[in-house]
């Protein structure tokens, strides 16, 4: 197993941005954020790094504005019975199907 | 009370859109900031999302093997120099097409590769007398 975080690969903490500090992010792209000169991103991974509220404050903000692209309703969307293929295509595979869906693509609380 | 249910997913697969719009493991920052832009985030949402990377590819395999003996995690256990050394040596021949586009002497980009295109199901084979 390669994990991203070698330091506590189970769980969800700031270590990801400790690594970065000691130049053990695994991927590029990951590293660039600390390692790139004169970035504005490496004071935010330091603030993560040193905050883990502040991490996680921001990790669930970026979350939900992550959430609202492009978010399809209704037909405009569909649940997919597997995730790696659109429903059309899972029929013809014969994938077999899940529980049925709200139409309106909403939902009653209790 | 109703509320929305929120995401579904799209009715069409598109292969093509999907590799513009996702950035790379080999993206410049740069790169990054501006294919969060394009989807309305911020470079703090870029730093604040990527913190969540570490489970993504959590079930790649990748192990290598010193002498008959499996080490996992072994990007920690070898040194970049070490390990790019032994790659130029012995990885190429071994893993053929997944590491054509891999420019020899940059550690970071041959590991960035190998995870993200899957070719860690090969265990790389490294004797362990050239280091």
């Amino acid at each position: 197993m390669v994990n991203f975080d070698p330091t506590t690969p189970d769980r969800f903490d700031k270590n990801y941005y400790s690594n970065l500090q000691v130049k053990k992010g695994l991927l590029q792209s990951d590293q660039e954020l600390f390692s790139t000169p004169g970035a504005d991103t490496i004071t935010i991974v330091n603030r993560f790094s040193s905050s883990q509220n502040a991490f996680f404050d921001s990790f669930a903000a970026s979350m939900i504005k992550m959430g609202n692209i492009g978010v399809l309703t209704g037909k405009k969307g569909e649940i997919r019975k597997q995730c790696n293929f659109v429903n059309a295509k899972s029929v013809e595979l014969d994938m077999g199907t899940v529980a049925s869906e709200s139409e309106e693509g909403m939902v009653s609380s209790i | 009370m109703k509320f929305p249910l929120g995401r579904r997913d799209s009715l069409i697969a598109n292969r093509t859109l999907a590799n513009q719009n996702l950035p790379s493991p080999f993206s410049t920052l740069a790169e990054l900031k501006e294919a969060f832009r394009r989807q309305g985030l911020d470079t703090t949402d870029l730093v604040a999302l990527s913190g969540n990377n570490k489970c993504s590819m959590c079930s790649t395999m990748l192990a290598i093997i010193i002498n008959g003996k499996t080490l996992q995690n072994f990007l920690y256990v070898v040194e970049f120099q070490v390990l790019i050394h032994l790659a130029e040596l012995t990885v190429f021949s071994f893993l053929g097409d997944c590491t054509t586009s891999v420019a020899l002497g940059d550690p970071i980009q041959l590991l960035t590769l190998l995870i993200y295109n899957n070719c860690a199901k090969y265990a790389l084979k490294v004797d362990l007398t050239i280091w």
